[in-house]
């Protein structure tokens, strides 16, 4: 026991004299201080260490504090009156923040700034930091989703049917199209009754589903936001799509071999079991440098019934919180981290797309080592995609429960026109709360 | 006279004195736990949203509580439809297993045999890594497709196929079907689908929970607990001539009862808060159709994800309310069971 | 007395139900260790091999056993996140936090089992109750009086003093700043240690071993002239160190692997424990599974060790002794 209490108080001993020799010096040196908040991943902050590197070297009266944490650490610091002064934040949440007056309304530091204009951003980026006609936010990157496919698979495949060969998925793919291919591309090797390679990968919890929809003509709310139109025949359709891959033609994995970062990590398309599969840019993460084979991209196809094409733009943007001291100072960090030189920084090290045009642009049309041949095609599908309308947060539970609906049809529990129609009313019962009690979404 | 006065100030002396040996601790909890705990009480009765000021709204919270169908729901209303309540009251059902395996794990491994101190560091291994880490790695070793489980349950299965094709046969032979033999894969192996199954999710995290718990701390307890068991208690009963199973059930049992009282009330208590990080973690949060989201990760999605920090508090004092009930029950029931000293 | 150690020292005759514990014990041992064993696999593979099944390698062995091992990972992982920091920040919280746990709840233990003074049993049900309020409702009240603290604690010294001028002096704020660390609030060691030293658990874990203990050990004591902190220094505290020492590894563990309370106070990756920073290996889009077994590995050896230490206490008898005369 005494050797325990010795060992023990040593090395506290030895901590707390260590912890003296380190510590901050946060002398009153007349430099305002910011905090910067971003989600604690290494990826985010070796970024945005870099970043603050270059912003501290061009402004010398400002100090940069970076904090990294989860969105639940975000909401304690913002109900501890700590909020940070600028924050990352994936747009879902904008509405949450803007409502009750927690974050800056943007308009009118950007009419002043000749340095900063709407439309030097992606138009899918800025309407996702828009919130009831102000802008509440800078876009900072994202990615919508477009088709990743292996290229051996394409060959091997077309070496072995030299008679009807497919060609590369491309922009002139309608979904009819990205069908037939999977079907063909889905294979059981040894033939042990279990498919080894898939065609592709559909499920409807990494918001995939909306892309078709919107495709086929079809809403899940209404522009107003008063009502779910996922019953309507359009959308139905779609969804059928979806589910015809995996219970039909049964190229797609059902929902229970798809599980939450192992599928995301790239998995099976890293094992060379997916033929295609649907991801975002900053899916590349898993793939560039860890896989030994040939990759590529395309646009996701277009409706066969309307030919429209579209994608689903997922991203994060930097609000200013109304707890700041400094909002000019806050303001100018905010537009140094949509600006040149940091959306350059952001996209080397992650590989999601700045919303930044023109620096997105430069980088996309000179893909570097390891990068898929066809990268630039991001520039057509950013332009082409639009940002989720339909998340409202404050719905919880409710919308919890009409995405189970249609989890249900990957876990065939459910047909199409059911889960639309169950979907729609439990949409619909959450939107009449919100906009009884919290006054709309 | 004199001798009333005497106990009297004895008494108030000792009093004094057990007052001031709680004292630091109380101070303490007073400030870091029961403040809180009082300010969550008021936050129950407000609708605070986290950024605006509370709103008091009275016992709202508790009505709509009491209507929330997806915290009451039971499956047999309706197939696969698990309500909060009824998830975390299965979960809870591996409580008393538990119990018994770590007892059970700890008189074997107190007997006086070679090399069970290497046993007991090896059982206590799980509790150890426990965490995120052993989680995200059972969330692999259960993956359906390239999971280690369904691998190893697979070969077991081609290995025992003649026995289940027997198991097919005999029922044919006596006219029926057994399309759906065994039990937990198709004909084509063995492959439940685990986490991604709504009736194989929590059945998952109870056998992961049962083998973290086993070895874990309620054995080491129990374990100190024997220490105290006197040897010439177990002694005697062997020259009385008690075989083993009446020398557990009359000497075991009663000395280790204290802690059995101390095991079974935290594990209720932690029973009703628990699965936040399997919720959190495993499942992406709550698992197909809501099938693992516990009372204690719902509480955390009203808090952090929807911005109800009133409906999460309500939650909370209603799970305090019927936990209070439960303990005082086991408090005045030890009374009769617990044996001290 | 020795007799009986002599006794129990003699080599018993090898039985069949002896052997069977072998075997059940073994079997058991393996399932037990293999998830830990799975996961020292995983952190010696290359990052390429991660998504394999048995089918893509040929061959069960060579799925299980990659060869070679790649020992650079934890190179990695530690190079990705200040790991040094973290260990000393997670020592320090760790120790300080089992230290005041064990010795407050003792204290308060012996005088809900040992002592009587009106309303005892009450205030320890009150006790109990507390425990049964989860913590995500009370974390943002702890988090405002913690954040709070700083301005309490500028009072105080201003009070102290006896002029409040000094609290709006320059050099004040540099010497609590520069020199003392932050001493209290957010991003203070104290907001991470004292919360945590507190516990209801550690007062009924102990208050069940004291109140098991016999009277005897005590009524002796009384007649030698003990006073009441003399019971308690004396002859509850090394009676039950089997307990204390349980206390004792199970509140460390607590402390070193808690996850919630560490990230929400602390801002500063000087003062970040290491619990949060393993975390961050799980990303939002990938994780680096190899990175993130090889850190969780680095994560539990002190655990491990301090287990293996500590367990020799809480194992050993303490009836052995037994009153003398």
């Amino acid at each position: 026991m005494k050797v325990v209490v010795w060992v023990l108080t040593g090395l506290i001993l030895l901590g707390i004299i260590y912890s003296f020799s380190t510590c901050r010096a946060e002398q009153s040196d007349g430099r305002v201080k910011l905090t910067l908040f971003d989600w604690n991943y290494p990826i985010y902050n070796k970024m945005n260490r870099e970043r603050i590197a270059v912003f501290e070297a061009e402004n010398p009266d400002i100090k940069v504090r970076l904090v990294g944490g989860d969105p639940d650490k975000y909401m304690t610091m913002v109900s501890g009156g700590v909020a940070p002064d600028v924050t990352f934040a994936g747009y879902g949440s904008i509405p949450y923040y803007a409502k009750r007056d927690a974050i800056l309304v943007l308009d009118k530091f950007i009419a002043d700034d000749k340095d900063i204009s709407p439309d030097m951003f992606f138009g899918c980026t800025m309407d996702s930091a828009r919130y009831r006609g102000k802008i509440y936010a800078l876009p900072d990157n994202g990615s919508p989703v477009a088709i990743v496919y292996n290229k051996d698979l394409f060959d091997e495949y077309n070496s072995k049917h030299p008679d009807k060969p497919l060609t590369y998925p491309s922009e002139k793919w309608t979904w009819d199209d990205f069908r037939h291919a999977a079907k063909a591309l889905t294979q059981d090797r040894d033939g042990d009754g279990q498919t080894d390679v898939y065609g592709t990968s559909v499920s409807f919890w990494r918001n995939r589903w909306p892309i078709p929809v919107w495709q086929n003509g079809g809403e899940v709310v209404s522009a107003d936001k008063k009502r779910c139109l996922m019953d309507s025949p359009e959308a139905i359709e779609a969804i059928r799509w979806f589910s015809e891959m995996i219970w039909v033609d049964k190229s797609s994995p059902t929902a229970y071999t798809q599980i939450k970062g192992v599928e995301a990590g790239g998995g099976i398309f890293r094992q060379r079991r997916l033929a295609m599969g649907m991801d975002a840019r900053y899916g590349y993460t898993n793939l560039i440098g860890k896989t030994d084979f040939v990759w590529d991209i395309a646009p996701l196809p277009k409706s066969p019934t309307t030919g429209k094409r579209t994608s689903l733009y997922l991203g994060g943007v930097w609000m200013i919180s109304s707890q700041t001291h400094y909002p000019q100072q806050a303001w100018k960090l905010a537009k140094f981290l949509v600006g040149d030189k940091s959306s350059e920084i952001s996209m080397q090290c992650g590989r999601a797309i700045a919303a930044n045009r023109a620096v997105a642009e430069r980088i996309l049309r000179n893909p570097g080592d390891g990068m898929p041949e066809h990268d630039s095609a991001w520039i057509d599908i950013m332009n082409e995609s639009r940002p989720k309308d339909f998340e409202f947060l404050e719905m919880g539970r409710y919308f919890v429960r009409a995405m189970d609906e249609l989890n249900y049809i990957s876990q065939g529990r459910r047909k199409p026109e059911e889960a639309c129609r169950n979907f729609t009313r439990i949409f619909n019962e959450g939107l009449k709360i919100l906009w009884e009690k919290e006054g709309g979404p | 006279m004199k001798k009333g006065k005497t106990i009297t100030t004895w008494r108030r002396r000792a009093a004094l004195a057990g007052y001031l040996f709680i004292l630091p601790n109380a101070l303490g909890f007073l400030i870091f736990t029961s403040l809180p705990v009082l300010a969550s009480l008021l936050l129950s009765l407000c609708k605070w949203d986290l950024l605006t000021p509370p709103k008091w709204v009275g016992l709202e919270n508790f009505r709509n509580l009491l209507a929330d169908v997806d915290f009451w729901k039971v499956p047999w209303m309706a197939p696969y439809e698990h309500g909060f309540m009824f998830n975390t009251l299965v979960m809870m059902m591996a409580i008393p297993v538990s119990i018994l395996l770590s007892l059970f794990l700890a008189t074997i491994l107190n007997q006086k045999l070679r090399g069970m101190v290497l046993f007991r560091t090896l059982f206590f291994l799980p509790s150890i890594t426990a965490g995120i880490g052993t989680m995200l790695l059972w969330m692999w070793l259960l993956h359906p497709d390239f999971g280690i489980i369904n691998a190893v349950l697979g070969n077991a299965y081609e290995g025992l196929s003649w026995m289940y094709d027997g198991v097919r046969n005999v029922a044919y032979w006596f006219g029926g079907e057994l399309s759906a033999w065994p039990p937990w894969g198709g004909p084509n192996g063995m492959h439940p689908k685990w986490l991604n199954d709504v009736n194989w999710a929590k059945p998952s995290l109870i056998m992961m929970g049962l083998w973290g718990s086993m070895g874990g701390m309620n054995m080491i307890l129990y374990l100190a607990a024997l220490q105290n068991v006197p040897p010439a208690l177990y002694e005697a009963a062997k020259i009385d001539g008690a075989g083993a199973w009446q020398r557990f059930w009359k000497i075991t049992w009663p000395m280790v009862s204290p802690t059995t009282f101390f095991i079974f009330i935290m594990s209720i208590i932690g029973g009703f808060q628990g699965g936040f990080q399997q919720a959190h973690i495993m499942t992406d949060g709550g698992g197909p159709a809501g099938s693992t989201t516990t009372i204690g990760f719902y509480i955390y999605q009203n808090a952090y994800m929807w911005f109800r920090m009133g409906y999460a508090a309500s939650i909370a004092w209603l799970l305090f309310l019927i936990v209070l009930v439960l303990t005082l029950i086991n408090w005045h029931a030890s009374k009769r069971f617990v044996h001290y000293g | 007395m020795d007799e009986l150690i002599t006794l129990s020292r003699k080599r018993a005759p090898v039985r069949l139900t002896t052997i069977l514990t072998y075997v059940f014990l073994s079997a058991l041992a393996v399932t037990m260790v293999f998830p830990f064993a799975w996961m020292v696999r995983t952190a010696f593979i290359d990052p390429k091999q991660v998504f394999t099944s048995s089918k893509d390698v040929g061959g069960f062995l060579k799925w299980i056993f990659p060869w070679p091992p790649h020992p650079d990972n934890f190179a990695k992982a530690a190079e990705a996140v200040p790991f040094g920091r973290a260990y000393i920040n997670s020592i320090i919280v760790a120790g300080l936090v089992t230290f005041g746990q064990v010795f407050t709840s003792s204290l308060a233990a012996f005088g809900f089992a040992r002592l009587k003074f009106p309303g005892r049993d009450k205030i320890f049900l009150a006790y109990l109750a507390t425990m049964m309020i989860p913590g995500s409702v009370t974390m943002i009240p702890v988090f405002i009086l913690t954040s709070k603290m700083p301005l309490v604690l500028d009072g105080a010294i201003g009070w102290l003093i006896g002029s409040e001028s000094v609290l709006f002096s320059s050099s004040y704020y540099m010497f609590r700043n520069t020199y003392m660390g932050r001493l209290v609030g957010l991003d203070s060691y104290f907001t991470l240690i004292v919360p945590g030293m507190f516990s209801a658990y550690g007062t009924f874990l102990l208050r069940q071993f004291f109140m098991s203990i016999e009277n005897d050990y005590e009524e002796a004591a009384r007649i030698d002239g003990c006073g009441t902190w003399g019971i308690y220094w004396r002859i509850m505290l090394p009676l039950s160190r089997p307990a204390l020492a349980t206390l004792g590894i199970f509140t460390f563990m607590g402390s070193w692997r808690a996850y919630m309370w560490p990230l929400i106070v602390t801002y500063h990756e000087d003062i970040m424990t290491l619990p949060i920073l393993i975390r961050s290996f799980q990303g939002q889009y990938n994780t680096e599974w190899t990175l993130l077994m090889a850190a969780s590995i680095m994560h539990i050896i002190p655990v491990l060790i301090a287990f293996i230490i500590g367990q020799k206490y809480f194992i050993r008898g303490v009836r052995i002794g037994g009153i003398k005369g």
